[in-house]
């Protein structure tokens, strides 16, 4: 976390990269959930700790994405999207000039 | 700029002098220029070999600059201009400047070469009141004498034929002639005579000078002529023609044609009468006596030239028969009855013939004809210079310079040779668009499956394989042809571009230019080599008529040929009409155009099509009713249910009225709005729209603190220029007002006071910028506007003009620029994604490329942390001419009128014409060239890298497998 303040809010590749760590982590450990749950068989307070589990990583999840905020890599902003704005139609069409 | 090994490389430059006024040839065979005046305000000597320039001097194109007279004394041109307050003496063979001197004012009436003693040494310039005497060799003054009685009499010619006196002509019109004779050495009036002639209008073309100072003067009401010595006698002596056989045809001014070889000596006794347009007789006076040599029926030009001790007469015939003018299948209308009614004559099959004859006799001179045929129909010749030489078995041969209607010179040679040709209506072009090539036979194959209407799975598949085979064979062709021409010098392979194998490149970055010249004759030009493909003369095109093109049909609708539709309107009768051609053959279209009855006022361009995919042109009349062109059922059925989308706004800047109509369902209008612009205080001189073809990509613009400026892209907006009519330097101003076309609503306007035109303006995207000059400040100014509409979209999917409830923003900013301009335009690409420049046209002939990003009203005067992050360069008020931005380096372009902008098929490219005097084309790449690999691009570096790497990545494969082999049997 200390290492992540450190980093910055610059975009460049190592803040990139360990924000996508950051990220990435969190996921993988949700993707192995169940494997993790089947580890947690054997308690008895099996529904809490899984929960705990889930919270911790989608703790950790929130503030890879918080991270991605603060340095501007969501599409939050209208500008973000200026590009695919398509030109309006046109209604009326006018013509002419001075007189010939 | 351009590195050293681009040059030429997709530019060019074709230079020009315009119509010929003067022309000089030298009589001599070896001789190689010839020197040439024109009513451009030109001064050039042409190869004679080749017809380029050999150098060309441009004067001002004001009436300042116009050459009145043009002399030739050996290696020297003596130059009269701006009205005679010019003299100059120009070196011919390397067009250096001899000397200048200004005279007195006073209206010129001409100039001549005086002699004395077998020598020229003097010039000698009579103007209204004065007639003064410059030395040859430095331009210094000899004399200057005050004309008797200057208010009554008109002095009109001067002649001198080394006697040692000059005699002045003048003439007080019904009542008699002035002869006045000065002597060349001190300029003492030695004689004066008074002629009575009270049947004397003018002397300018009656009357001329033959022999030994003896004047003849032509009256066509008594059919007469009469003749005077200037030296020995006081009256006129009539000879009645009919003594001659000869008649005048009714109504045309006869006129007399003279010619003095050498001004030393005195002017041949022969001299020609032109009796009709056509009709032309060799006459000779000798000691008091009039005889006939030789009559010339049809014949259309004639002309004197001397070699040596001989002089000869040269007559352009027609080969047929001359007939009334016709309007040779040319556009019909209103206008062909109005040319029917001049009095021309057109040569049936466009076949001249060029004769000479000895003046002495009349007898024609065996082996002299030429026999030329113009392209162009109805184009008749219109000046003919003749450069005679004696050959070296004492015969005379000559060459011919012929100037036509549609002001082309040709350079003929014996027996009928063309020589070279030069097209000089190209020095004024007036109107110019860009149409794209057409695909290729193969290209166009596989488009046309996709076009017809499908039959049967079989049937299609068929055709298909037939069109790769077709494809496949054109491939081979295509290697076979490389392979062969690799083997040859590369000196001998010629890429040379004709009519017949035109198609469109890659990149479509090769174009037809369809050029509209003021003397109506049409070019199509091929835009990557300067080749003129095709050319069209319109033979009942006046001087002065107002031309407007429009492409009608691309070439992308395969396979109804692309169509353009050129509207002429005469200054004068108001008439107009519509020619229909195919700009890439220039042939003329088989379409017929709706005949026009009433006078057009504007026109309008619809985007939407007919059947055929051309689009519909709307053509409104004086009386505001509508002609629609293609008008066919289903157009009509298109127009009648937009019609109340169809706005037209007219612009009269001579009562200064901006009037907006509307379009009802049966082609009539009804006025909706209309602004006056008082013109006591201003006039409008400018309105301008936005191009049609443009594209803008990106609706806004991004802000330091990422939200969204939207611009405000009005489709209809106009912009419109007003100058005050008080010039005074404290009081003059410009005017700006940003108009609305559908609804007359007024969007901005501002008054730049101590401002003065010319203004130039470039209208575009959501901008507008204008150039003006401060009286104030003594300075060129830009001034650029930007309209805005804020950080919300009020209506993002349509725009209607109707239904715009805020104002946008206006942002604005001025800029100083250190010169003053000729032209400007602004970059177009095909997606408008590309960054725009500013081309600029400079005085000094030079395009300078502006980025637009320099003229942007939100450049801030203090930098701020949001401007930084936006990249807005920090104000500062002036604008410099940098030379690395120039595009076309050292190729200026004289009095540079227009530049025209069109999209290539590449993002980056944006093709450029700049025209005036001279036509320079090039390409330009405002973002640099994003989307191509640039020149010097290593293939080979690139190329044996990755092979070297499959290669390495190859082997250690190999090895790996053997080593693991190796590990497994351990």
């Amino acid at each position: 976390l200390f290492i992540m303040y450190m980093a910055g809010n610059t975009i460049s590749i190592f803040p990139a990269m360990m924000v996508c760590m950051m990220g990435w982590r969190p996921l993988q450990a949700l993707m192995s959930l169940s494997a993790t749950l089947k580890a947690l068989e054997s308690s008895s307070r099996r529904a809490l700790q899984g929960l705990v589990f889930l919270v911790g990583n989608g703790l950790g999840l929130a503030l890879a994405l918080y991270k991605c905020q603060a340095m501007g890599l969501l599409p939050t902003h209208p500008s973000d999207w200026l590009a695919f704005i398509a030109p309006p139609q046109r209604m009326e069409f006018t013509g002419g000039g001075l007189i010939l | 700029a351009v590195y050293e090994d681009q040059v030429g490389k997709f530019d060019w430059r074709q230079q020009y002098v315009g119509k010929l006024k003067f022309a000089s040839l030298e009589a001599s065979q070896g001789s190689k220029k010839l020197i040439v005046a024109t009513e451009k305000n030109v001064v050039a000597a042409l190869n004679s070999r080749s017809g380029e320039i050999l150098w060309r001097h441009v004067d001002k194109g004001t009436p300042e600059g116009a050459i009145d007279a043009m002399l030739i004394h050996g290696q020297d041109a003596i130059t009269v201009s701006n009205a005679g307050r010019i003299l100059r003496s120009w070196e011919t063979n390397i067009g250096g400047l001899n000397w200048e001197t200004s005279l007195d004012t006073g209206s010129f009436q001409v100039a001549s070469l005086v002699g004395l003693q077998d020598v020229v040494k003097y010039v000698a310039v009579l103007k209204k009141a004065a007639i003064s005497l410059h030395y040859l060799s430095n331009g210094h003054q000899k004399w200057v004498e005050h004309l008797p009685d200057s208010e009554s009499t008109q002095y009109q010619l001067l002649y001198s034929h080394g006697t040692g006196v000059i005699h002045v002509l003048g003439i007080i019109p019904q009542s008699h002639l002035s002869v006045v004779t000065f002597s060349v050495e001190d300029g003492e009036v030695t004689k004066q005579v008074r002629v009575a002639a009270p049947w004397l209008q003018s002397l300018s073309g009656v009357c001329s000078v033959v022999g030994e100072a003896v004047l003849v003067c032509v009256d066509m009401d008594t059919h007469s002529l009469y003749v005077c010595s200037l030296e020995t006698e006081q009256e006129m002596k009539q000879i009645p023609l009919q003594s001659l056989e000869l008649e005048f045809a009714a109504g045309f001014q006869p006129r007399i044609l003279a010619t003095q070889p050498s001004v030393i000596s005195a002017s041949r006794p022969q001299f020609f009468l032109q009796l009709s347009p056509s009709h032309f007789s060799l006459l000779q006076y000798k000691q008091g006596l009039l005889s006939h040599l030789r009559d010339f029926q049809q014949a259309a030009l004639v002309s004197f030239a001397t070699t040596g001790e001989k002089t000869v007469a040269a007559v352009l015939t027609c080969r047929n028969e001359l007939k009334p003018g016709s309007s040779d299948g040319l556009p019909p209308g209103s206008a062909q009855e109005e040319s029917q009614e001049q009095d021309s004559l057109t040569c049936s099959n466009q076949t001249y013939n060029i004769n000479l004859y000895l003046v002495e006799t009349g007898q024609r001179l065996l082996d002299t004809t030429i026999t030329f045929t113009l392209e162009q129909s109805g184009a008749k010749p219109q000046q003919l210079y003749i450069q005679v030489f004696l050959k070296k078995d004492d015969s005379v041969g000559y060459r011919a310079l012929v100037q036509t209607e549609d002001h082309m010179l040709m350079f003929l040679q014996q027996p009928g040779k063309l020589v070279w040709s030069r097209e000089e209506s190209l020095a004024e072009v007036v109107s110019l668009e860009m149409v794209d090539l057409p695909l290729t036979g193969a290209q166009a194959e596989l488009e046309g499956e996709f076009g017809k209407k499908a039959d049967g799975l079989l049937g299609m598949f068929l055709k298909r394989l037939s069109s790769q085979l077709i494809l496949l064979q054109a491939w081979t062709a295509h290697l076979w042809k490389m392979f062969y021409d690799a083997r040859k010098p590369r000196s001998q392979i010629k890429n040379e571009i004709n009519i017949d194998n035109l198609a469109r490149d890659e990149f479509n970055l090769q174009k037809m230019m369809v050029m509209v010249t003021a003397s109506g004759k049409l070019f199509g030009i091929e835009s990557s080599s300067g080749t003129i493909l095709w050319k069209q003369y319109l033979r009942n095109v006046r001087p002065g008529s107002s031309f407007k093109l429009m492409v009608q049909r691309t070439t992308a609708h395969f396979p109804h040929p692309p169509q353009c539709t050129l509207l002429v309107k005469d200054k004068e009768t108001k008439l107009s009409f519509l020619y229909v051609f195919n700009p890439i053959f220039g042939k003329r279209s088989q379409v017929a155009p709706p005949v026009l009855k009433r006078p057009i006022l504007q026109t309008l361009l619809l985007p939407i099509m007919d059947q055929d995919y051309a689009k519909v042109l709307l053509l409104i009349d004086d009386e505001y009713k509508v002609t629609a062109f293609p008008a066919t059922k289903n157009v009509l059925r298109q127009l009648e249910e937009i019609a109340h989308t169809i706005f037209f706004y007219l612009v009269d800047a001579e009562q200064g009225k901006l009037s907006g109509f509307r379009l009802k369902k049966d082609l009539t209008t009804e006025e909706s709005w209309e602004v006056m612009i008082p013109t006591e205080v201003q006039r409008i001189v400018t309105v301008k729209g936005k191009r049609s073809n443009e594209h803008v990509h990106s609706q806004g613009r991004v802000m330091g603190d990422r939200s969204v400026l939207y611009k405000s892209l009005n489709p209809n907006l106009l912009a419109v220029v007003t100058e005050s009519t008080d010039t005074h330097h404290e009081r003059t101003f410009i005017g700006i007002y940003l108009m609305d076309g559908v609804t007359g609503r007024i969007i901005h306007s501002s008054v730049q006071k101590k401002a003065k035109g010319p203004v130039h303006i470039v209208h575009s995207e959501n901008w507008v910028v204008y150039q003006y000059w401060n009286t104030k400040a003594r300075r060129n100014e830009f001034t650029v506007l930007e309209l805005y509409e804020g950080t919300e979209q009020y209506n993002a999917t349509a725009f209607s003009s109707l239904d715009r409830p805020n104002l946008p923003q206006v942002l604005q900013q001025s800029y100083i620029f250190p010169s003053a301009i000729s032209a400007m335009e602004a970059t177009i690409t095909e997606r408008g994604i590309t960054s725009r420049h500013l081309l600029i046209g400079l005085p000094s002939g030079a395009i300078l490329s502006l980025p637009k990003a320099l003229l942007d009203p939100r450049r801030p005067e203090i930098p701020t942390e949001q401007s930084r992050e936006e990249n807005l360069i920090p104000y500062s008020p002036d604008v410099q001419i940098h030379a690395e931005r120039f595009i076309n380096y050292n190729q200026t372009i004289s009095r540079m009128r227009g530049i025209y902008t069109a999209p290539s098929g590449l993002e980056s490219t944006c093709l450029v014409v700049a025209y005036g005097l001279d036509i320079y084309q090039t390409r330009v790449y405002p973002s640099k060239q994003f989307d191509v690999l640039k020149d010097d691009y290593d293939y080979v570096l690139i190329s044996s890298v990755l092979f070297g790497l499959v290669f390495a990545t190859m082997i250690t494969k190999r090895l790996a497998q053997v080593k693991l082999l190796n590990r497994a049997w351990r």
